[in-house]
Parts: C-alpha cells; structure tokens; sequence
C-alpha cells in the first residue's frame, strides 16, 4: 500500500479528542441571493471557524515536530502564491520554530489558521469591492464562492457542523459529547 | 403557519430548528451571563420516537463553564461538557442501549460509550433482564444484565456516587415514606394544628408514591446539597445536572389526588423555578400536555412535538398550529423556543436497537 501523502492525511478527518469535542454546531443564515447578505453569511463563517481553530490550538498540547514544512508549502499552494498569506505563513513557521516540538497534527492546524486568515483577506476584498461599487456584485460573489469552499472545507476538517438555516437538520449532525469527567463528587 | 412564514408551503416553509435545539440541549451558567437549566417537554402520541429521542439527544447534553452559551453561538471559542444525566428507571426501559455492546452494535465503536450506573434501593433486590431474539424457532432465555450497579442508602449516599459526566439510572425505593420535609409542607399548606387529626406527625411513616422521592431528590439539590457539604468538605458540588423524565405525567400528574396534589402543587410553585438557577435542567415526554399538570406545564420553555401532538395556541404557550402539527412524518418534530423562535428537525431511527430490558422485582 503505498504512503498516504499529505494530501491525504490533511484531507481527512482528524482523529483527534480535542478536535472531536470541540465539535461545534454552527447555524447560519445561508443560501441567500443578496450579495450583501452573503458577504454577512461568509463574515459570519470566518468568525466561528477561527475562533474555533483558535480554541483548539490554544487547548492543545504540544506534540513532536513533523511535516511542518510540508504543511507550510500545503498553506501556501492553498493560498495562491498571495503574498500577504505566504508571510504570514512564514512567520507562523519561525514561531513553530522556536516552539517545542509539535506533530503534522499541530501543522495542519497553523496551515489551516493561515488559510483562515487568506479567506478573511479575501472577504475583505469581496466587501469592498461590493461596497464601493454596487455593480462588481458579480466579482464579489466569485470571490465569495472561493472563500466559502474554502471554510467548508477546514470545518469539515476539524468537526464543525455548519447548518444553514433553510437546509434539513437532523440531530445527528450535532457532535455528541461524549468525554465526561467519569467521576463521582466524592471523588478528586 | 403559512402567516410566520412569509407564504404558503406548510411544514416544508418551517426553517430548521438547530439553534433551538442546541439551546436547549447545551446548558450554561447564570453567574456567566447564561440562562441556568433549562426545562424541556416533548410531546408525542405512543410510538412516534419519543424514547428514541430522548436516547440520542441524551448523548448530546453538554454545559458550557465559562461562557454563555448566546456568545458561544456568536463564535467565542469554548469547550463544551458533558453534562450529568439522571434518568428515571423504569420498569420496562430502553437504558441497555447505553451498556457497551449495546451501544456499539446501534451508534458503532467511534462513538465512546458514556458510563452509565444503575442505583437501586439497598432494600430493593431488582434484576434486570434482557429479551433475545429467537433464532430458527428456538426460544431463547432472556439475558441477565449486568450494569454498574450502586445500591443507595439515602439521597445523600445516592448524590455521592452519581457519576459527573455519565448517565445515572435511579431506581427509586420500591416502599417510599414521606420525608420530613414533605411533611412540613403538606403541614403548612393545609394549615392544620398539631393537634388536628390530619396534622403528619414526624414520626409518622406513611407510605407514598416514588413521585415524592423525585421532589425529595430536587429538594436535596436546591437546598440540602449545600449543608451535605459542610459535613463532607472533600465532596464537590455536581455543576449542572439534566433529569430525563420518561413518561413524565407520572412525575407532575395532572389529576393528583389531595395529598398528592399538594406535593405536586408546591413543587410547580416553588422548586420548579428554583431549578434554573441551580444550573438543573428537565428534559420529560409526555402523550399529551393536558397529562401534564398546568403549572408545571407553564414553566417549561422548550416545547417539543412530535407527531401526534396537542397544539398549545389556545393556552397562549405555543404558536404552532394543529395544522402544522397534523404534517409532521414519523422521524421529524418540531422544537419551539416559549415565546421565540421555532423550526423542524429531523431524526433517525436507532439502528440495531436492543430489545427493552425488564426489572424485575420493581413493584
């Protein structure tokens, strides 16, 4: 069998227990026809996605050095050669580091961070360019359609259930929580 | 409905109802700009997924420390807990779906199985029995379970072993006697003298239904919990706690008789309203909401319906009409916020459940 690439591994879904108990449902208002309303949807996104990643990588502990370089070339692939997200990838990459040892896990993470970080720069963008001509609607939408594939796929990525409002729910969507404290009150 | 929702289309026009779920399935604090418990009925004609619910939604009760949960939907990053389950046993019940083997043949093995224990009385001797399938013909013997099971002395003993986290299972005591304190309420609330033929001496058992030991047990976590504590400084206090009442109309009849009706009365009166702040939340089904005693029934404020249900618009505690009520399919019900929004959710069938378990020796 041959070794599972980065692709693959960074692909895929995280078997990690932090990430599955962050497990976070997010409702939005989605499927609107309004490009004002999308850009808010989109803004949206970005901020309960990063917060969440945020979370995570502030809630973790530190593991053993690996891929990370790989997963720094993965960010900036991701992120189009655009100048201002490979700096900031770079210099989450001299933070790592000077950091202790940390695994592909906690590489994905930044890298993802990063992307984060490129959809909001993009978001912007789309704002503006909307805001100060209400006829570059169209550009606007292009970009936003982008950006919204991108979140989709790191909220995959890391158990975030997005739910837009006019879609079917069904509860099992909602993460179960599932790491109780297995103790009793007379117990440390 | 067509009137809340811009337009014709009936229950296909309903939004989802994920915000209100998650609301009322994910607890927060008061003291963190929260909401407290929250209390939760659900209505549904026998064999419209009641039980089914209540099982899937219990692995999904969680309570945030730190924040609200509002700013946590808003996006401030928080990690939810698992919250405590206390359950009522029942005679006939589906629990052995959260023993191990069960569990994984129904929800498979990347779903961690919450630890549950079973409290029985130390005076009761209650079995638990299993039915199996039959094979080619062949009848084959009911299978004996064999949970955790912890044999409580009193309600103290019983708070001391309930596990943080898990899913408690309480059997209550086969011969209840009224509590003290119960007695000093019905006393009070009758207005009887000491000397009266119907004044409840202290040393007086009498014999009540289990219903008694339910308000006992929300008694003892409004008040006594704090007192328990100073004479064990080592026990923590349990933070937040769901109580999942199946059946419910036995827990809050409707039609109690007198001393009955007294217990029930002061407790819609008094304790149900102290349970927010405690962070203690209900979660109970019912067939009917007129089972379900008035006001009790007024202080709940997650309304659940699934098919088969009672509009609640002519008590002003609903906005869904029969109508929309009428559409709902098996498998889909409809969450209502009081006086908030409401949308449609949807759930599955359990698959592989197992059959329903059999205490025997519960009277």
């Amino acid at each position: 069998m041959a070794a599972e690439s980065f692709v693959d591994k960074a692909t895929k879904i995280v078997p990690d227990t932090i990430k599955q108990s962050i497990g976070k449902l997010i409702v939005v208002n989605a499927g609107e026809t309004d490009p004002a309303r999308k850009i808010h949807y989109a803004s949206a996104l970005i901020t309960h996605i990063r917060s969440a990643l945020f979370y995570v990588a502030n809630n973790n502990e530190l593991r053993e050095f690996d891929d990370v370089l790989r997963a720094m070339i993965y960010s900036i692939i991701k992120s189009e050669y655009d100048p201002e997200s490979i700096k900031y990838a770079y210099n989450r990459m001299i933070k790592l580091y000077e950091d202790k040892p940390r695994t592909w896990y906690d590489a994905l993470l930044m890298s993802d961070i990063a992307l984060i970080q490129q959809c909001r720069t993009n978001w912007k963008v789309a704002n503006r360019t909307y805001f100060e001509n209400n006829d570059a609607w169209m550009t606007s939408n292009e970009i936003l359609a982008d950006v919204q594939d991108a979140l989709v796929e790191v909220a995959t990525r890391w158990n975030l259930v997005i739910i837009p409002k006019e879609m079917p729910f069904n509860i099992s969507a909602m993460p179960n929580l599932m790491i109780p404290q297995n103790q009793t009150p007379l117990e440390d | 409905m067509a009137k809340y929702q811009n337009g014709g289309g009936g229950l296909r026009a309903v939004r989802n109802g994920a915000e209100p779920y998650f609301r009322c399935c994910m607890h927060d604090f008061e003291t963190k700009g929260g909401h407290g418990g929250t209390r939760t009925i659900i209505q549904g004609d026998l064999g419209t997924g009641k039980t089914t619910l209540n099982n899937q939604s219990i692995m999904k009760f969680g309570y945030l420390k730190r924040i609200s949960k509002r700013d946590y939907m808003n996006g401030v990053p928080d990690q939810p807990h698992a919250e405590t389950i206390i359950g009522r046993g029942r005679k006939k019940d589906y629990w052995n779906l959260f023993l191990p083997d069960n569990f994984r043949r129904s929800f498979g093995k990347e779903i961690p199985v919450r630890p549950m224990r079973v409290f029985i009385h130390v005076n009761d001797d209650i079995t638990f029995y299993e039915q199996q399938e039959d094979t080619d013909g062949e009848e084959r013997p009911p299978r004996v379970l064999k949970p955790d099971i912890y044999k409580y002395r009193d309600i103290t003993d019983l708070y001391m072993h309930i596990i943080e986290g898990g899913i408690n299972v309480v059997y209550p005591p086969n011969d209840y006697e009224l509590s003290d304190l119960l007695k000093k309420r019905i006393n009070d609330l009758m207005m009887k003298s000491k000397e009266g033929r119907k004044y409840l001496q202290d040393n007086q058992k009498i014999s009540v239904p289990s219903v008694a030991f339910w308000y006992d047990i929300f008694y003892f976590f409004i008040s006594d919990v704090e007192e328990v504590k100073e004479q064990y400084p080592g026990m923590k206090i349990i933070k937040s706690v769901v109580f999942v009442f199946d059946e419910a109309h036995q827990i809050f009849p409707s039609g109690a008789s007198k001393p009955l009706w007294y217990l029930v009365d002061n407790f819609a009166e008094d304790e149900i309203i102290e349970t927010r702040r405690i962070n203690v939340s209900i979660w109970a089904d019912c067939h009917d909401y007129r089972f379900i005693y008035w006001k009790i029934l007024g202080r709940f404020n997650y309304f659940i319906f699934l098919k088969g249900a009672r509009s609640m618009i002519k008590q002003r505690l609903s906005k869904i009409e029969q109508s929309l009520i009428d559409q709902l399919p098996i498998g889909t019900f409809l969450i209502e916020e009081k006086s908030g929004e409401f949308g449609k959710v949807d759930f599955d069938r359990i698959k592989n459940p197992p059959q329903a378990l059999t205490a025997k020796g519960m009277k």
